[in-house]
């Protein structure tokens, strides 16, 4: 495939950078047939500058830097109805995730709110930090007072460190 | 002989109550015994889009967790837990690099990819420990309702492309008709409430939980039932949001599953959690 061009950016495929967004793939884009499926239950569809199946197709030529830095991978619902939909087992979802991890790691783009949640993440083991119930009247109830049994939470510090090292190398 | 363990997952812990409550009481009602997985952690779901390695680490080691534990099955009454752990298993069985990689992260725990407890979520268990019989037994007040449900992504796609969701959607409906809820097809049903998408693009997360309120509402069913709680996070919490995003106003009760089943087993609203439900659920006349 390596003397593809695209016409409209002039890029050449990468395929290195393919074999690395796809190596973790359970269902990577390879079998894709380019039927459609995937896009026509898509709902993201019309936040969608890409769409799925044309995500699918750039990545399966090698097209990838382009869909890293794109902002299509960002209007994903993750709905996971475009895998479901699939008669070749590939997972746009998975791919878009993958393209993700990529921006990311390259710091093109990170979510604020991605950011919040890795920082409560690192300090308390969850996603959000424990906290108060509060009814629809604004009253505040602790766990005791509901009856619910105190959990610990949290990560050992073993997890902790295999977390960030899973984290530092990407 | 160990039982089950329960994973409850962030949501419920940073005060999403009334799934728990709903779930602890209702299995206590129909004697299934839970034991809290201890220390409860992050499942792995908010950081995919940053690190797929690290958030399949995190959902596989509740797993393995678990199972050090000695327990052979884990319950995940959040359908986003429910999927980590299965999509997880999928990466894992499909991948060599990521099962090394885990292994090697597991290593510093004695952890094993060889010891996992197998994840299970509610309306399973459910149907296994009692079945649509058995909960028809213990029923006190028939609801009567027809209810639009919601099912969620991933609840209805734990295992794309398998058609296991379908086989789970048979179940959720015999069990709602067993305790006289009769939950019809209406137009959007399967569709997203954009609680992932919250995370990226606040507005059309909105606009999609708005369109599932306006579809209910139009199809003038009793209310919105839910199973998870980032879909009770965007179809319950921000109802008004989400409605105006669509230029609705009329409101329309949410009610978790469990909740669902807990009146018609006869269990008091309060320990259900229902003053903990944001949306208009004294409409229903089952609550009052």
């Amino acid at each position: 495939m390596s003397g593809l061009t695209d016409l409209m950016t002039m890029a050449k495929p990468n395929e290195a950078l393919k074999a690395r967004i796809i190596a973790l793939l359970a269902r990577g884009p390879d079998m894709c047939l380019q039927c459609g499926r995937c896009t026509s239950g898509c709902t993201a569809f019309r936040l969608l500058e890409l769409k799925p199946h044309e995500i699918v197709c750039s990545a399966k030529m090698g097209f990838v830097e382009e869909l890293v830095s794109s902002k299509s991978i960002w209007d994903c619902a993750l709905c996971l109805k475009c895998a479901e939909r699939c008669p070749q087992e590939v997972s746009p979802y998975e791919l878009i995730l993958s393209l993700r991890n990529e921006a990311i790691s390259k710091g093109l783009e990170i979510p604020e709110a991605l950011r919040d949640i890795l920082m409560t993440l690192m300090e308390t083991g969850l996603a959000f930090k424990p906290k108060k119930a509060v009814d629809r009247e604004g009253k505040a109830y602790g766990r005791e007072e509901l009856g619910l049994p105190a959990l610990r939470t949290g990560l050992s510090e073993q997890a902790l460190m295999a977390l960030m090292e899973l984290l530092g190398g990407a | 002989m160990p039982g089950l363990a329960v994973f409850w997952g962030c949501r419920v812990l940073s005060g999403d109550v009334a799934l728990e409550l709903s779930v602890r009481k209702v299995l206590e009602t129909l004697g299934v015994d839970i034991t809290d997985l201890e220390p409860q952690s992050c499942c792995g779901e908010p950081i995919r889009s940053l690190n797929l390695t690290a958030s399949c680490y995190l959902a596989l080691r509740i797993l393995a967790l678990s199972a050090s534990k000695g327990y052979n099955e884990v319950l995940m009454p959040c359908s986003k837990g429910y999927f980590m752990a299965n999509w997880s298993l999928d990466m894992l069985s499909r991948s060599g690099e990521l099962s090394e990689a885990i292994s090697k992260a597991f290593s510093s725990e004695g952890l094993s990819l060889d010891r996992l407890s197998r994840p299970i979520d509610l309306v399973e268990l459910v149907y296994r420990a009692v079945g649509p019989e058995g909960l028809r037994n213990k029923v006190e007040k028939p609801l009567g309702l027809r209810v639009a449900l919601h099912p969620g992504c991933y609840f209805m796609r734990s295992k794309p492309g398998t058609g296991e969701g379908l086989r789970k959607l048979a179940e959720l409906r015999e069990l709602l008709s067993a305790v006289g809820v009769e939950a019809p097809y209406y137009p959007g049903m399967m569709d997203c409430c954009g609680g992932s998408l919250w995370l990226t693009r606040q507005d059309a997360a909105l606009t999609l939980a708005g369109s599932k309120l306006k579809a209910a509402s139009e199809s003038s069913l009793d209310c919105l039932v839910v199973l998870c709680p980032s879909c009770f996070e965007m179809l319950d919490a921000r109802q008004e949001d989400a409605l105006s995003a669509v230029g609705e106003k009329k409101g329309v009760p949410v009610l978790y599953l469990p909740q669902l089943l807990g009146l018609a087993l006869g269990i008091d609203p309060a320990e259900l959690g229902l003053r903990f439900n944001r949306s208009p659920v004294e409409e229903l006349s089952v609550v009052r």
